[in-house]
């Protein structure tokens, strides 16, 4: 029994007394500077943005001087003559198309006339000839302009302010 | 035995989400942001109804026929005559706009720098704003006729969804 006592006390380990760790370091960047930059990157285009539309361009071609106003691209065609009136202190304008006999406010009418008459004359040649009154705001020169390219006229042009 | 003293718990703000919401900001404003132009004057161009106007890259002169009231609506331009061109812009610089003369001598100045052969394509883009009347920019294209450009773009407002499609 004794000899049993002996034996187990003889199994009792010593252990070395342990290391204390060492707390591990979070290593990082600094952060700061990037921060700082970045905000002031922010800031200079909160500052300098504009909401501007997104612009593009109708095509067209200049009337050769002594001409009389035609585009360049001359036809022998009968043109389409279409004046634009100013109407009130509003600044508003409509539109005349020779040979119709009403004045046309709706640039969505102008276009299916300027279609019809494309089927009659069996023609996208033109030419077109855009007459605007001196007055008239440039926007409706613009929209029948932008109306003459929609119905795939291939002669657009401008007479001068008589 | 002394008590020992628990260690100060270091406290931090997470900045990582505040970093990743302010670089997608910087992000979005660079892809949408348009970087001011010397050449496009500040003005209202033309908005027509099912707008032809699409993207194009060519070699040509910007003329901008500025009104009176600038960049501002017919709201806040009380007073002033938004139908009268104040000054053409060509290259940042104001042309007079009672001088036609200069502006003729400024687009043939320009047509001079193209290439011999590229010349027929050379087009004056007119850049008006929407309120001027035609009578001051009729001035321009007959300026650019007699500078010898034949061709001429109208700029105006484009429908973004028409010029995907092309």
């Amino acid at each position: 029994m004794t000899d049993d006592h002996h034996s187990e006390e003889a199994i009792v380990h010593h252990e070395p007394p342990r290391k204390r760790r060492k707390e591990s370091v979070t290593m990082q960047p600094p952060l700061t500077p990037m921060i700082d930059v970045t905000f002031q990157l922010l800031l200079f285009f909160i500052l300098t943005f504009t909401f501007r539309e997104s612009e593009g361009l109708i095509p067209g071609a200049l009337p050769k001087r002594g001409t009389g106003g035609v585009s360049a691209r001359q036809t022998l065609n009968k043109p389409i003559r279409i004046r634009i009136i100013a109407v009130d202190a509003r600044k508003r304008a409509v539109y005349e198309i020779e040979g119709v006999n009403e004045r046309i406010e709706d640039p969505e009418k102008l276009y299916k006339i300027l279609i019809g008459r494309q089927e009659v004359l069996k023609s996208k040649e033109g030419p077109v000839i855009i007459k605007p009154d001196a007055v008239v705001r440039w926007q409706y020169v613009v929209e029948v302009f932008n109306q003459a390219v929609r119905a795939r006229f291939k002669t657009i042009g401008f007479a001068p302010v008589s | 035995m002394a008590k020992r003293r628990p260690q100060p718990k270091k406290v931090d703000f997470n900045m990582t989400p505040m970093i990743d919401v302010t670089f997608q900001l910087i992000i979005f404003f660079i892809i949408t942001g348009q970087i001011v132009s010397e050449e496009l004057a500040k003005l209202k161009v033309a908005d027509p109804t099912v707008t032809q106007a699409v993207e194009m890259k060519e070699w040509s002169v910007i003329v901008n026929v500025v009104s009176a009231a600038g960049d501002k609506t017919d709201e806040k331009a009380v007073g002033i005559d938004t139908s009268r061109a104040e000054a053409w812009v060509v290259h940042g610089k104001e042309v007079p706009v009672d001088d036609m003369d200069a502006l003729v001598r400024v687009l043939k100045d320009d047509l001079k720098k193209v290439p011999e052969g590229e010349r027929e394509k050379f087009s004056l883009e007119l850049r008006s704003d929407y309120r001027v009347q035609y009578a001051d920019v009729q001035t321009v294209m007959l300026a650019a006729a007699d500078a010898g450009i034949t061709k001429m773009n109208i700029t105006a407002v484009t429908d973004p969804a028409r010029n995907k499609k092309r």
